[in-house]
């Protein structure tokens, strides 16, 4: 049941993400800040539940962003998010981790999935700025937002997910 | 400690085809809509726009407590519009009923006396997309709506972007952030200036680092300028004439023989609520 809620919330965040959020940016910084909800939720799945269960939901979320919000192409999203999830299940030592560890983590994940659409999307020749305007004009904005969500969600997510990871802890052993 | 074994560099490999296969398969024009795609579409975006509108209801309720003061003012300035307002209502009248008068005169045909005929329905924004690089906004009309591709997006202050994919209740607009000269999937539009109908330009790029739009194909010999308002032409033949778009900021040499100039976007994509999709009755029958 629990494993469940997951899910819902992922799911709930997800809605957020395209309804709400737009609001809560200021005004001048909506072309700016990209908010990535879900992408903070499967990091943290990858950390306290499991490499493989975090790259299911980047996966399966990210898609979803493919099709909701279709723009130039689908898979984009599907395929950073999903190798920024088991990405975030490679760390070593996660189960001893404080705020400031995980956010940092969360962090090298934001920066790591930022980079992998840049890099996908200069491969299709979508971004003509320099590598350089991006990161103060996009990256930067996005990455100091998505921390603050980040601690945010981060107690509400860290106990939901910690008692699920206790249950599925053998299967993550492999 | 190995930190990826063979086998995981082997999948990860796999995944980067797989994907990037799908990603260049649906790149570029992708005429139908699957159902799954639109199942997920009316579904989801249906409980977003559920949230959307009240969260622009709270975000504005305490931007307006913030404006109280301005607002004042404003409605002294509004009050005073008005009264101008009736008195151009008068003069329009007029000017209809005279030119309704000359075409019957000059016997239009009934396709040239709709030409200007065009229908604004109200939709309503219900989401935007979470990346800074492609932000699709969806809006609530659909397919059973009557909503069709390449019709345009505005809002009172002009030009938004273009739906590009439609599904049974909502559809997806592509804003003027997305056009790029070298993208399938983006269209140029046609411009002239309001101050000079001779004027033609073709939209053609947005520049993100600037946020202007990039006009080209100008002629050297013509006569815009900055400060000009740029609208849509009536050559375009997929927008109707007459949308605005922005305003020149500077003209400059582009390439080869053609002039470029830089557009100021007149709407902003910042917190849309409402916007007007633009329905020209005879654009489509023309076609056919």
């Amino acid at each position: 049941m629990k494993r469940s809620m997951i899910w819902w919330i992922m799911l709930m965040l997800f809605l957020l993400e395209g309804s709400l959020l737009p609001w809560v940016i200021p005004g001048g910084l909506q072309s700016q800040i990209a908010p990535h909800l879900v992408l903070i939720a499967v990091i943290f799945c990858g950390f306290f539940v499991g490499r493989h269960y975090a790259m299911a939901a980047g996966l399966l979320f990210g898609f979803m962003h493919d099709i909701l919000y279709y723009g130039y192409m689908l898979g984009i999203y599907a395929f950073a998010a999903g190798l920024t999830g088991y990405g975030a299940g490679l760390f070593p030592n996660r189960h001893h981790w404080n705020v400031m560890h995980v956010l940092a983590a969360t962090a090298g994940g934001l920066i790591f999935f930022d980079a992998v659409v840049y890099l996908l999307y200069t491969f299709f020749v979508i971004n003509e700025e320099s590598w350089t305007w991006l990161l103060l004009h996009r990256f930067l904005p996005s990455l100091a937002f998505n921390l603050l969500m980040a601690l945010l969600l981060y107690v509400p997510i860290r106990t939901l997910l910690e008692r699920v990871g206790s249950t599925s802890k053998q299967e993550d052993n492999g | 400690m190995k930190f990826m074994g063979n086998k995981r560099l082997f999948i990860l490999l796999f995944a980067l085809i797989f994907f990037i296969a799908i990603m260049g398969l649906t790149r570029g024009v992708r005429e139908p809509v699957t159902w799954p795609e639109k199942f997920m579409n009316d579904t989801i975006t249906w409980t977003q726009g559920v949230m959307y509108k009240p969260a622009g209801m709270v975000a504005g309720f305490f931007r307006d407590i913030g404006e109280l003061r301005r607002i004042h003012a404003e409605n002294e300035a509004l009050k005073h519009t008005l009264a101008r307002y009736a008195g151009d209502v008068a003069r329009l009248n007029a000017l209809e009923e005279e030119n309704a008068r000359l075409q019957e005169m000059l016997a239009f045909t009934e396709r040239q006396k709709q030409a200007d005929d065009y229908v604004y329905r109200i939709a309503n924004v219900v989401a935007v997309s979470p990346d800074a690089e492609s932000q699709t906004i969806k809006i609530d009309l659909g397919s059973r709506d009557g909503i069709e591709e390449d019709w345009a997006v505005v809002t009172p202050e002009g030009f938004v972007g273009r739906i590009t994919r439609v599904s049974p209740f909502f559809s997806f607009v592509q804003p003027y952030t997305s056009i790029d000269d070298k993208a399938q999937n983006t269209k140029g539009i046609a411009v002239t200036v309001r101050e000079n109908q001779d004027t033609f330009g073709v939209i053609e790029n947005y520049d993100r680092s600037t946020g202007e739009l990039i006009m080209a194909k100008i002629s050297s010999q013509d006569a815009l300028k900055a400060g000009d308002t740029v609208v849509t032409s009536e050559f375009g033949h997929v927008f109707p004439a007459g949308l605005v778009i922005g305003v020149v900021e500077h003209r400059e040499v582009g390439e080869g023989l053609t002039h470029i100039a830089r557009v100021k976007p007149a709407a902003s994509l910042d917190h849309l609520r409402e916007v007007f999709v633009v329905e020209v009755p005879w654009l489509d029958e023309g076609e056919e």
